[in-house]
């Protein structure tokens, strides 16, 4: 099973680009503007999932802060929009490199200790985030945050202006950042890169005995993860057109973890299928927010019990049940 | 560092575990090219030896130098860079990833591609690459298990992982490997293969040091053996010589039977 | 005068103190004892708040009787608790034991959100209604039974860990998992009786706190927050350190939080928590202190 170190197959990239198009496509079919709302959220939901998938799935270390990374981005790029007068892209670019470097630096101190404290310290980083949010109100405004953030815009030469005011025009932007997004990740998960964060994942000791400073990898996939997270909350943010606290709430980290335990961490289709499944499904279905996340909760404690792997491990795993050499059959 | 350097000099060596000495001003050297059995019945300090030469734990006292370089206070990544890799007794290999990912990744970090290049699939990543499949081909062939090179080492047998995880360290082009117990839960067959695994190796130039409890295997392969005994070396020379001695005897054997008498 | 406030605030202080003891201290148990970091801790709290509420405001049930009840009840959740899920995780298996718990804590948290709304409930307890005035301190009754509860508690679990052959045994599994199974009392009635234990002292502190503090749903979120970094600070497996750290940050967000913000003092307590992991990974009393 060479799926990293193994350069890009032609197939995978041939049936991402055409999918990629059909995508770009999909505001011409007429949808609504809810439905392309539901989209832009599940755009948003993507790069979450791929992010705590590179950092979970891959490299094996529980991030349960991706919020705070999100919600740095976001308001960092709402201060400048608003503050700073700064054009919206320029704001979004430095949200994501402030939530990098905080997620490096989280990264850094806690990771020394142990992966345990690296969990426990993104938990309550992620909160403090919250109340900062919250409390810190001569810079965020408090608990009401920032309302009225202004329509992201882009003059292109000889075309003139494009306003981002409409939910489709806002898919669009939502959806380049998500692919952009997935080919980073994929880009690093199947190159030599990847593979040592998988060594790092399935035998951290036996790396560092053959001289990997597990360390540097482990900030580099938490540091984009990060990032992506940042970028995709300061694009997120103007889409929402305020922002306020609740963009720190842990339900966007409860329902990133669902996705990426379902999906299955490690597997990079399956997680990214599940993040869409994940956002599209409870509006399909159309259940309220609290039984949606009673369902998440049950679908958390079974996947602990039954299927740790999600469905893509289990996936992966009669693969490898089905190369297992017969008894009897050479081997010692 | 003079001429007359060591190959491989470990001095003072201590190490105390909850106030029992583990390792006691321990000091020997070793020649290049050489294969040293360290042997001692239960407790007497012989894995923790090489957990502590590669820093997988902490000294209280002590250095020691590969090829006049202090390797003392390097972090564990950085001894492996200087020349020196190890196996673990409970043997370790990257069980989701291929047998060619698993030996590729022993030599990864030796070759000094960078993440940019990495990342873009550059010339010095594709020419990494295609040297260590190369080296990983050859060490498949030699232990093996050419068959399974793209399968995950999930599915293979205890014995085959242990010829994995030599191979592996194997791959790096070390100077010294530390091999913990090399045969341990091994069948007699597989125990004479690796055997002559570790030959071919030492023919090549690598120096080892192995801790086992299998003497028939420590007395065929080494060209000399260290007894260690709570911590000290108690005695320390060819495998014939120790063998007979009175003291290594009582060591292994009076212990059982100062057991029986208490 | 200032003394005087300073002293109530104190009270005060202690009196949130020792129900943040119970709740950190059977944290740390489960953790000490399983491996596993209960993240539901804190919705055990909210129901066992919720129980009461049920008991005293709706059927009539007398307080001191409600508080047992619940007790009872939260203990036999525990067993359930421990039988149904925990049983199947590993000490090891911390990701997969977080991760679990934290699922649990979503099904109940917005399943009572779901069931009751997010109206906070108020319990009156018409016995315990005026208050004491020890040293011209004034106390009010609902505080003082709190307290009285609390204390009743805590020594309760000293006594359970100290003079009964199982509290031994948890105290021994606690400080050496590996060698405890030579203890003589099965590992699986040790880790039922923690879990027990660890829910009915959140049963006992949501009793406690019900005619204090407004009962919702979400009570429970900010408390196991909480319990987290008073365990973190004063020393994972260390149950005195615990209870010590419990005390102090109950009087130190009453006094401090006379003058700052709450949000700032929770902010206080999160980054002090974060330093202590950061610089005293074994906590102020790891290791040091044991019970």
């Amino acid at each position: 099973m060479n799926e990293t170190g193994a350069r890009p197959r032609r197939l995978e990239l041939g049936i991402g680009a055409a999918a990629a198009a059909l995508l770009y496509l999909l505001p011409t079919a007429g949808f609504s503007d809810y439905v392309m709302a539901v989209a832009t959220s599940a755009c948003a939901y993507c790069i979450l999932a791929v992010g705590l998938n590179l950092v979970y799935g891959y490299t094996g270390l529980l991030s349960l802060g991706q919020v705070a990374f999100w919600g740095l981005g976001a308001y960092v790029a709402a201060l400048a929009a608003v503050d700073l007068k700064w054009s919206i892209w320029a704001g979004v670019l430095v949200g994501g490199v402030i939530a990098g470097i905080s997620g490096i630096a989280v990264a850094f101190s806690s990771l020394r200790l142990s992966r345990h404290a690296f969990a426990i310290v993104t938990l309550i980083f992620a909160l403090l985030m919250q109340l900062i949010a919250r409390d810190w109100s001569e810079v965020t405004r408090g608990p009401l945050g920032i309302p009225a953030l202004p329509q992201p815009t882009l003059d292109l030469p000889g075309l003139g202006r494009f306003v981002f005011d409409t939910p489709a025009r806002y898919y669009v932007l939502m959806l380049t950042l998500a692919l952009a997004s997935i080919v980073v990740v994929y880009s690093i998960v199947h190159s030599r890169i990847g593979r040592a964060l998988v060594a790092i994942r399935d035998n951290e000791a036996l790396a560092e005995s053959q001289g990997m400073n597990t360390l540097h990898y482990k900030l580099l996939a938490v540091g984009v993860s990060a990032a992506l997270a940042g970028l995709a909350g300061g694009l997120y943010v103007f889409h929402l057109s305020v922002v306020d606290p609740s963009i720190f709430d842990f339900a966007y980290t409860e329902a990133t973890v669902i996705m990426v335990i379902v999906g299955g961490p490690g597997c990079f289709w399956a997680v990214i299928a599940s993040s869409i499944g994940f956002s599209i499904l409870p509006e399909a279905l159309r259940v309220t927010d609290r039984v949606r996340y009673v369902l998440y909760g049950a679908i958390l404690v079974a996947a602990m019990l039954v299927m740790p792997k999600g469905i893509g491990g289990l996936l992966q795993q009669r693969r490898i049940a089905a190369m297992r050499p017969r008894p009897g059959q050479g081997g010692t | 560092m003079s001429a007359a350097a060591p190959f491989f000099r470990v001095s003072g060596l201590s190490k105390m575990f909850s106030g029992v000495r583990a390792i006691d001003d321990l000091s020997f050297d070793l020649e290049r090219g050489s294969i040293t059995g360290l042997i001692g019945p239960n407790g007497s300090g012989k894995s923790t030896t090489i957990d502590c030469l590669s820093r997988f734990q902490s000294v209280d006292n002590g250095s020691w130098w590969l090829e006049g370089r202090e390797l003392s206070h390097l972090p564990r990544h950085a001894i492996a860079r200087a020349g020196m890799s190890r196996t673990f007794q409970a043997v370790r290999t990257y069980d989701s990833l291929s047998l060619m990912d698993n030996l590729g990744l022993a030599a990864q970090e030796h070759e000094g591609v960078r993440w940019w290049d990495a990342l873009v699939h550059g010339r010095a990543a594709r020419s990494a690459d295609d040297a260590a499949r190369l080296r990983t081909a050859e060490l498949l062939e030699i232990v093996g298990l050419t068959r399974l090179a793209e399968s995950p080492a999930a599915v293979l047998s205890y014995g085959q992982r242990k010829l994995l995880s030599i191979a592996a360290a194997m791959m790096a082009a070390p100077k010294l490997v530390l091999l913990d117990e090399p045969v341990a839960g091994v069948n007699p067959t597989m125990v004479l293969r690796i055997e002559a695994l570790l030959r071919l190796f030492r023919d090549r130039g690598v120096t080892l040091l192995l801790v086992e409890h299998n003497m028939g295997f420590v007395m065929r392969l080494c060209q000399r053996v260290i007894v260690l005994e709570t911590g000290r070396i108690l005695a320390d020379g060819d495998p014939s010589a120790v063998r007979d001695d009175p003291r290594v005897l009582d060591a292994y054997i009076g212990r059982s039977a100062a057991g029986r008498a208490a | 005068m200032e003394l005087q406030y300073l002293l109530q605030l104190a009270a005060n202080g202690i009196v949130i103190g020792s129900v943040y003891a119970l709740l950190a201290i059977g944290l740390s148990l489960i953790f000490g004892i399983l491996g596993v970091v209960n993240f539901a801790h804190g919705e055990f709290y909210m129901l066992g708040a919720t129980a009461t509420y049920a008991l005293v405001a709706l059927l009539g049930l007398d307080y001191w009787v409600s508080i047992v009840l619940v007790m009872l009840v939260a203990a036999a959740i525990g067993i359930a608790l421990h039988d149904l899920f925990l049983k199947r995780i590993g000490r090891h298996e911390f990701e997969r034991s977080m991760l679990l718990t934290l699922g649990l804590a979503m099904i109940l948290q917005n399943g009572a959100l779901a069931i009751w709304g997010a109206d906070p409930k108020f319990v009156r307890v018409p016995a315990l209604s005026g208050l004491i005035s020890p040293f011209e301190v004034r106390i009010p009754l609902t505080r003082a039974a709190a307290f009285a509860a609390a204390i009743a508690g805590l020594f309760g679990l000293i006594y359970l860990l100290h003079r009964t052959r199982l509290g031994q045994a948890m105290r021994a599994v606690a400080s050496n998992p590996t060698a405890a199974s030579v203890v003589g009392i099965p590992a699986n009635l040790i880790a039922r009786a923690t879990v027990a234990v660890g829910l009915a002292m959140c049963g006992l502190a949501g009793a406690a706190l019900a005619p204090i503090y407004t009962v919702h749903p979400l009570m429970g979120t900010l408390f196991v927050f909480k319990a987290f970094a008073i365990v973190i600070i004063g020393g994972m497996g260390s149950l005195s350190g615990a209870a010590i750290v419990a005390f102090a940050l109950g009087i130190v967000e009453s006094t401090v939080g006379a003058y700052v913000s709450l949000s700032t003092t929770e902010g206080i307590v999160f980054a002090v928590m974060i330093a202590v992991l950061l610089f005293r990974p074994l906590g102020l009393f790891g290791r040091g202190l044991r019970v």
